[in-house]
């Protein structure tokens, strides 16, 4: 190997400059520029995450109770190892102007915030401190503050009485931002805040109805070590309050879990756009050596090794390939830069933007990889191409020797696998690229079928089809190519548009079909019965199908057959059910459209010890099956329950639809509220939220048709996002295609100039390029459509767990949509082929 | 087969060509005058770089001439444009390359049958075999022209110029590629598909032997013709 010489003959190479390489470089930037691009948005995320965990949780510690305050004696515990500042968090009726609807009530005592500062504004706008407008008016009422979307809701203004729960509260001022809102979750509901003070006169937070009690520690050592001596010191005393402990080194997990997500979701678009681009790549590399083909047959002819002719053309496509990567590498660095310049008020997660080096030079090391594992096999062909099969034209018709499909084949199976090792959840980023992988293969063998048919075909077809045909069955038919580019791009634009669309038809149509209208919470135990005769009074008789009322606990999981409940253990998606406190009841028959899928339904009139009832799939990714035994905190008190059966449950439907039932018995001691679901007309819910404004002051209304509306226009205003994403796709399928595109540029332009000599006119030829683009792209555009819907089926069944609605509309619009692009590049194509007289382009194509 | 006035086929008329080059613009053509009757056989002769080729090409209305007059088969072809250049040479203007020029996406067949597919001719293919059957390549009607020797592409470019049965045949160095032996065959095979047909032969060629065998020749030097 003479790798002076081969040094020298590529630095000529080079000095070419890039012209006819511009495809190459696009292929492989898109890809690492996406790639790029999620990794250093998930990195922002993450680190902004981690600079606001104190702002999250409102201190260094955040211990949360439910239904209950600390005892004394536990407080008085907290406050001589830390600075405690108390929140509460309920749920409210709020009533003014005739309007009557749920308000999402915070209370905060005086230490409140450690944290941060409240931003508020006085009467007359100007800003002011949160406190000193909390305090008790001359008049006897509260002083509470109202975010803009609360004075809306209720046609309110500072200095207006507002009916809140069972009393009265002044709006003394605009609530403008709090510095742990991130802590609070998303809430439908406008939000009002109070003093904690002034929680007794309203009748809030009292025992046994749903409030949550934060406890916000600052602790003067925050380190690691210290926060866990304290968390230990606090589980020897108070075991179930340690256990609601959270704090500043996982402030938030389950908004890590979903960035987590985020991220892995925009790789994996990032290395789908990687795949269909090294189709490019493999398309740029036969066209760059097509042109230099003469050259190589010299080089050989001369006695260079083929050996020698791969280390020249390897390090020619190497170089290039690092240009591209490096390229896209910026771009993809100074994306998410813009982004978050851009999108800087309107973040719903705080991110820390800076150039974060080892998600780019991540993606760029694939961008090589992908690109040297492409140029692989184009290479090895001109290698062992003899020189004068070379000089007749015939490059790209040898078989890639084994040495180069192994090697290319070694390089993609380590992209796929760095791919997923490099993701936050690499089992869950595996299993996506292993599916892309497979999608790639299927398409290129469907591209191999296709130009296999029209070899077999073409006899049969006439005119400009059969000319068509001739080049899609021919040696340098574009259909293996062009099949995985668009079948990849297609299937993701499908997929894509599928979940959105049924995400937005499941919460605009399904949902209002099926889930109720209305829901009422917070009914006292004691006075259920008159509440049923209120309501039947407004609305008329109350009929099983259009309302329920039920028994209504909330249960967190302690313990799992004895060991504490480890979320590390259970699927990221079904966290949900160890994490959080459960709404819950007991029952004594199974719900209608529920079944159950192991174990068995208790008895009807059990008594016995206390069984529980769990949700198939929740309790499958939970690892708890039939015989499990569990330990809940239900409203502070522990029990444990065995698991008698799981239960298959139609989330949308009406009925008590919870993930955990108990049987009756031993619970009922516990009960204290109610909580009912009605399917009213607009009417009807309007008649019964008057009917029980006087005796029911304390009973929530959840609206769910309003809920649901935000819902849908929370997703509205998720589709940019996804037509973003979808918009890679795309470019990187252009990419490829432009990459196969400008590989035959010179075969089409030779062909369009015999073809002219023949007696074809212009039209003819562009109609035969169109017709050889089309036909390439259609059973792909249809196979990708199919792997759209395939993969957008079990997105919307099992993990969205919503109704599958098939919008064959977007399908065809995607597919065919691509194919008419796919069509129109090909007459484009061809027409810059056309554009030369053609004894010019013969005499050239002799020359090369 | 003739023009509008029967005497030619093809009349050049102080014919100029002149392309752009690296070192700026450079004439290839400096005032041509020529004329080919039907069913004559014309060879162009010249020394490399004299402009033969590019005289052929603009016959054959593959390079628009720079100035002049250019007629072929009765239309002036500085009047047309590409399209109208393309349908004048369907079927009825047959070239043949010194470098062959097939598609090479197509076998021996495929390449001959469009050719009269083009000319809207009927029994498309049964006229393609016979064509090919007729240069000896009954056997290989169905390899690409990778896989042919350069002497069989020849006879595949001879066979598809002739088969739709053209008035005139342009054929540029046909043998240039070929030795003696395959360059023998395909000469006879070229002078015979225009001999049956009827139809004017224009050969560009260096080589005294084959321009002997035309009825006329002329020569060609620095753009002009010379004799």
């Amino acid at each position: 190997m003479r790798w002076g010489l081969i040094l020298r003959l590529a630095g000529a190479d080079w000095r070419r400059g890039l012209k006819g390489f511009r495809i190459f470089l696009a292929c492989i930037a898109v890809g690492v520029a996406a790639l790029a691009a999620a990794g250093s948005a998930g990195q922002a995320f993450r680190e902004g995450l981690a600079g606001k965990s104190r702002a999250i949780l409102g201190g260094d510690v955040l211990v949360d109770v439910r239904q209950q305050a600390l005892p004394a004696q536990t407080l008085a515990w907290l406050q001589a190892r830390a600075r405690v500042a108390v929140t509460v968090e309920a749920n409210a009726m709020a009533d003014a102007n005739g309007v009557r609807r749920l308000a999402d009530v915070k209370a905060i005592d005086g230490a409140h915030p450690l944290q941060g500062a409240i931003e508020a504004a006085d009467a007359a706008g100007r800003p002011a401190a949160a406190q000193a407008l909390l305090r008790r008016g001359s008049d006897g009422l509260w002083g509470a503050l109202a975010e803009p979307l609360f004075l809306d809701t209720f046609k309110v203004r500072p200095g207006d009485v507002v009916v809140l729960a069972g009393g009265e509260v002044r709006i003394t001022g605009t609530l403008v931002s709090e510095p742990d809102a991130l802590g609070a979750g998303f809430n439908f509901s406008p939000r009002i805040m109070l003093a904690t003070d002034a929680l007794p006169a309203l009748g809030l937070a009292e025992p046994g109805t749903l409030f949550e009690t934060n406890y916000h520690l600052a602790v003067a050592d925050p380190s690691g070590a210290a926060l866990d001596d304290l968390r230990r010191a606090l589980n020897r005393e108070y075991p179930e309050v340690a256990r609601r402990w959270r704090d500043i080194r996982n402030a938030s997990p389950q908004l890590k879990d979903t960035i987590a997500r985020l991220e892995m979701f925009l790789s994996f678009v990032g290395l789908a756009a990687l795949l269909a681009g090294g189709l490019g790549v493999a398309g740029a590399v036969r066209g760059y050596v097509e042109a230099r083909r003469g050259e190589i047959a010299t080089l050989k002819a001369l006695g260079a090794s083929s050996g020698e002719i791969r280390a020249l053309l390897g390090l020619q496509i190497a170089g290039l390939a690092a240009l591209g990567a490096g390229v896209g590498a910026l771009a993809g660095a100074a994306l998410p830069l813009a982004a978050f310049a851009l999108l800087r008020d309107q973040l719903p997660v705080p991110a820390a933007p800076a150039l974060y080096p080892a998600p780019v030079l991540a993606a760029a090391f694939l961008g090589l990889v992908a690109g040297l594992g492409f140029a692989l096999g184009p290479i090895g062909q001109a290698r062992v191409t003899p020189v004068s099969a070379l000089y007749r034209g015939a490059a790209g018709q040898a078989r890639t020797p084994w040495a180069e499909r192994l090697a290319g084949g070694v390089l993609l199976v380590g992209l796929a696998a760095a791919a997923a090792l490099a993701s936050p959840e690499p089992a869950f980023a595996g299993i996506l690229t292993g599916a892309a992988f497979a999608a790639f293969g299927l398409l290129w063998v469907m591209g191999m079928g296709v130009q296999r048919a029209a070899m077999a075909l073409r006899p049969y077809a006439r005119g400009r089809l059969a000319v068509a045909m001739a080049g899609l069955g021919g040696p340098a038919s574009i259909a293996p190519t062009v099949g995985p580019a668009v079948g990849l791009g297609v299937a993701l634009l499908v997929a894509l548009t599928q979940v959105q669309a049924n995400l937005v038809a499941q919460v605009g149509e399904i949902a209002p079909r099926q889930a109720p209208s209305v829901a009422f919470v917070e009914i006292p135990a004691r006075s259920a019965p008159e509440f049923d005769q209120v309501v039947q009074a407004a609305v008329g008789p109350l009929t099983p199908d259009r309302y329920l009322r039920a028994p209504v606990l909330t249960a967190r999981m302690a313990a799992i057959n004895g060991a504490q409940v480890d979320r590390n253990t259970v699927t990221p998606g079904e966290r949900w059910l160890v994490e959080g406190d459960l709404a819950t009841t007991y029952l004594d028959r199974l719900p209608g459209g529920q079944s159950i899928t192991a174990g068995a339904w208790w008895p009807p009139g059990y008594a016995g010890p206390l069984l529980v009832s769990l949700e198939e799939k929740a309790a499958e990714g939970a690892g708890l099956g039939v015989g499990t035994r569990i330990v809940f905190d239900i409203a502070g008190r522990q029990v444990e329950a065995t698991v008698a059966n799981l239960r298959r449950v139609d989330w949308g439907s009406f009925g008590p639809t919870f993930a955990l039932l108990f049987s009756p018995g031993t619970l009922e001691p516990a009960t204290t509220r109610y909580a009912a679901i009605a399917r009213f007309t607009p009417a009807e819910e309007r008649a019964a939220v008057r009917a029980l404004a006087a005796p029911f002051p304390m009973v929530g209304v959840i609206r769910v048709r309003d809920a649901l509306a935000a819902a849908a226009d929370l997703l509205g205003q998720l589709s940019s996002a996804i037509q973003g994403v979808a918009a890679v796709a795309f470019i990187a399928g252009a990419c490829a295609v432009a990459g196969a595109l400008a590989a035959g540029a010179r075969r089409r332009a030779y062909d369009g100039a015999i073809l002219k000599t023949l007696g074809a006119t212009r039209g003819d030829v562009l109609v035969v390029f169109a017709l050889e683009q089309g036909l390439a792209g259609l059973a792909a555009a249809a196979i990708g459509a199919c792997l759209g819907m395939a993969a957008a089926l079990p997105l919307i069944v099992v993990v969205f767990e919503a109704t599958w609605v098939p919008h064959w509309g977007l399908v065809l619009g995607a597919a065919s949509g691509a194919l008419a692009a796919l069509a129109l590049a090909g007459a484009a194509a061809g027409w810059v082929a056309l554009s030369r007289a053609p004894a010019r382009v013969l005499k050239d194509d002799a020359a090369g | 087969m003739t023009d509008d006035t029967g005497q030619t086929v093809i009349s050049l008329r102080d014919v100029r060509l002149t392309l752009s080059g690296a070192a700026g613009p450079v004439e290839i053509l400096k005032g041509v005058d020529l004329t080919v009757a039907p069913g004559e056989t014309l060879a162009v002769t010249g020394p490399s770089g004299s402009g033969k080729s590019s005289l052929l090409a603009v016959a054959a209305g593959l390079e628009p001439a720079t100035s002049g007059d250019v007629r072929l088969l009765g239309r002036t072809l500085t009047q047309l444009n590409e399209d109208a250049l393309a349908r004048l040479r369907r079927g009825r203007v047959g070239v043949v390359f010194q470098s062959f020029h097939l598609l090479a996406g197509m076998t021996a067949l495929e390449n001959v049958e469009t050719s009269v597919r083009l000319a809207g001719g009927r029994d498309a293919r049964a006229r393609a075999i016979d064509a090919l059957n007729a240069v000896g390549l009954g056997a290989r009607l169905h390899h690409y022209p990778a896989q042919l020797s350069g002497g069989e592409q020849q006879r595949v470019a001879v066979a598809r110029a002739a088969a739709p049965g053209p008035a005139v045949i342009f054929a540029d160095e046909p043998t240039g590629n070929l030795d003696s032996a395959a360059g023998a065959v395909v000469r006879d095979m070229l002078f015979a598909a225009a001999a049956e047909r009827g139809a004017a032969l224009v050969l560009v060629t260096h080589d005294a032997e084959l321009a002997a065998l035309c009825a006329r020749q002329v020569r060609i030097v620095d753009g002009r013709i010379a004799a």
